[in-house]
């Protein structure tokens, strides 16, 4: 019998590159370049990646960085709008590699996921952020989403830019994690399913 | 009789097209693509996109809606039939409100 989808830490370089893979599907199915500059940040200590897992089957993943010595992946282009923070001493992380392949589930359990199939990611995502006490939970984003994180209580903190090594254009965002959940939209239903997966 | 039957009619074509209407908004899809059997995953160009549909569902009925009842909500259909199971002033007047959705 099948089992329900788990979200979990990924544990090793096999699992880590299966959820690159996927980031990379993702990225070339919008025409975008995956890279590689983001893969230095993702093997030190100060980085987490969660999988979204089925009967063994990766089809959803994202990870955090939390702020060193060797920075953000998103330091690239908003280096200068991040100074003054770390000048303050705020703690930082950011939310990159986020991406689920819905092709992958439907091959695999011959449906595709729920339309809440991701909210674990988002949820682990926070969980991690509020347990490594980080302020502001930053991250770069498609303009075409501005609308959802600022529904989400994200504000943007960096006007639009472009990432060349993407061929992307990118907005910066950071969510204050204290009160992450003092925003208005997150009392409805998907700050509710937030809620409850990240007590999960 | 007939009146009522024509009143309903009208009040579902009214539903459909409101729905249609922020799915179209929002997936960046033209109206004239979103027949009934279409999966909003296929529409939708990733899972940010498929939150942001719910979310905007979710503030332009002001809360009517529970996760219980969309969550495995699949088509354009579905959600039309959702639509139609709630009041009719409520759709029309989220409808208005989406023309400029709340920040």
């Amino acid at each position: 019998m099948s089992k329900d989808p788990e979200c979990r830490v990924l544990r090793n370089d096999s699992e880590r590159l299966a959820a690159r893979a996927i980031v990379k599907r993702a990225y070339e199915a919008q025409r975008y370049s995956a890279g590689s500059r983001i893969a230095q940040y993702l093997q030190g200590s100060h980085a987490v990646t969660f999988g979204l897992i089925r009967d063994e089957i990766l089809y959803g993943t994202i990870s955090v960085v939390v702020d060193s010595e060797q920075g953000l992946p998103m330091d690239t282009i908003y280096a200068d709008e991040l100074s003054p923070w770390r000048s303050l001493g705020e703690k930082l992380a950011e939310v990159v590699q986020f991406a689920v392949d819905h092709d992958v589930y439907a091959a695999a359990f011959g449906t595709k996921p729920t339309l809440f199939g991701a909210v674990p990611l988002f949820a682990a995502a926070l969980s991690h952020a509020l347990a490594k006490n980080i302020d502001y939970l930053c991250i770069s984003i498609n303009p075409k989403h501005d609308h959802f994180y600022n529904m989400l209580g994200f504000k943007q903190i960096g006007a639009r830019k472009q990432y060349e090594s993407v061929g992307a254009p990118a907005i910066a965002y950071a969510l204050y994690v204290p009160e992450w959940d003092k925003h208005g939209s997150t009392k409805g239903f998907f700050g509710k399913e937030i809620l409850k997966h990240m007590a999960v | 009789m007939e009146a009522l039957i024509l009143r309903e009619e009208a009040h579902c074509m009214e539903t459909r097209d409101a729905v249609v209407e922020i799915i179209s908004q929002t997936l960046h899809v033209a109206p004239a693509e979103l027949a009934d059997d279409r999966k909003l995953v296929d529409l939708a160009e990733d899972s940010i996109a498929l939150f942001e549909l719910l979310i905007r569902f979710e503030q332009a009925l002001g809360g009517h809606i529970k996760y219980e009842d969309i969550a495995h909500i699949e088509t354009v259909g579905d959600v039309i039939a959702y639509a139609n199971t709630l009041p009719a002033d409520l759709l029309k007047s989220a409808f208005n409100r989406t023309q400029n959705p709340p920040l």
